[in-house]
């Protein structure tokens, strides 16, 4: 992965594609991100840059995986009974709130949504 | 050897009549680099006609087909890509060429071409039986439609038609409230 590719990176979703090698298509395929939930064999995937913050991304993934619970997923809520995760460059998982919208954009390479009480177990992640 | 000083290589030239014999059909003698005469007709055998006749002759090369498929984008490979097509409860497999469909609408009809399947549709609302996913180059299974169109061409390994009822199927108890039945599968 060239470093340059990782700054700022996000916000040329339709960058002049004259001088890399792959072009529109390559910058664009940063913008969008996998999403898994536990326990559901088929992700999704999402535009990043399609949102302004974590709000507008709770109201696709709630249109996404909503389905798949009964209580809906209430992202951010503090009755949800899941936790959106991502992670990061560094292949580290985080809690996806914990830092600014702009920051999250410039790092976060996939999403994974859990149940709350096991959020924290990377050891058993498949991702 | 030629010793009678006509053209060394009229031996080979091709023409109608009898084998060995020299008053054959009045058929243009063709000298071997001379194209100035072709006219197409029917009733000359010439090599050079009969390459151009023969399907897949000359052979195009990729530079070639790429400008004539007309996307332009460097990203796009102008060769056939073919990628295993299965349907749940349909025990054999197909193959399908991404390359050749030109979208996701163009796709589903392919599928329904392909199973003789109507009841399947990548909208999720509306009451279809089957959805369509795929197997990334990173082996994970992915909904079709989410990404534009190329993108799903170039990460696309091989796809699924699945049952609706199978996606269901496989949540953990935990995630359904224990007032349920308590079968964690939709039969």
């Amino acid at each position: 992965m060239k470093p340059e590719m990782t700054l700022g990176l996000r916000h040329a979703k339709t960058a002049d594609c004259g001088d890399e090698e792959d072009g529109a298509l390559s910058r664009e395929r940063w913008t969008y991100v996998k999403v898994n939930m536990d326990g559901v064999i088929v992700g999704r995937k999402i535009c990043i840059l399609d949102h302004g913050g974590y709000s507008s991304l709770a109201l696709q993934l709630e249109d996404m995986f909503g389905s798949k619970s009964l209580s809906g997923l209430r992202l951010f809520q503090p009755e949800s009974e899941f936790s959106l995760l991502y992670k990061d460059l560094k292949e580290n998982w985080r809690t996806v709130g914990d830092v600014s919208w702009n920051e999250f954009v410039e790092h976060v390479k996939r999403l994974r949504i859990s149940p709350r009480n096991q959020a924290f177990l990377p050891a058993q992640s498949p991702f | 050897m030629m010793t009678d000083g006509s053209d060394p290589l009229e031996i080979t030239e091709l023409r109608l009549g009898q084998p060995g014999a020299d008053n054959g059909l009045p058929v243009k003698k063709l000298k071997k680099r001379d194209f100035a005469d072709m006219s197409g007709s029917d009733d000359r055998i010439s090599t050079n006609n009969f390459k151009s006749e023969v399907v897949g002759w000359p052979p195009v090369c990729s530079y070639r087909r790429k400008n004539v498929v007309g996307d332009g984008s460097k990203a796009t490979e102008a060769s056939k890509m073919y990628v295993k097509v299965s349907m749940d409860g349909v025990p054999f497999l197909r193959k399908i060429d991404l390359n050749s469909h030109c979208g996701y609408s163009d796709l589903i009809t392919g599928f329904h071409k392909l199973f003789s399947c109507e009841k399947m549709s990548i909208n999720e609302g509306d009451g279809s039986e089957y959805v369509p996913i795929y197997e990334d180059k990173d082996g994970d299974w992915m909904l079709v439609g989410d990404v534009p169109w190329q993108m799903f061409v170039e990460s696309c390994k091989r796809l699924r038609i699945m049952k609706k009822s199978e996606a269901k199927g496989i949540e953990p108890s935990c995630l359904k409230r224990t007032s349920t039945t308590g079968s964690s599968k939709d039969e």
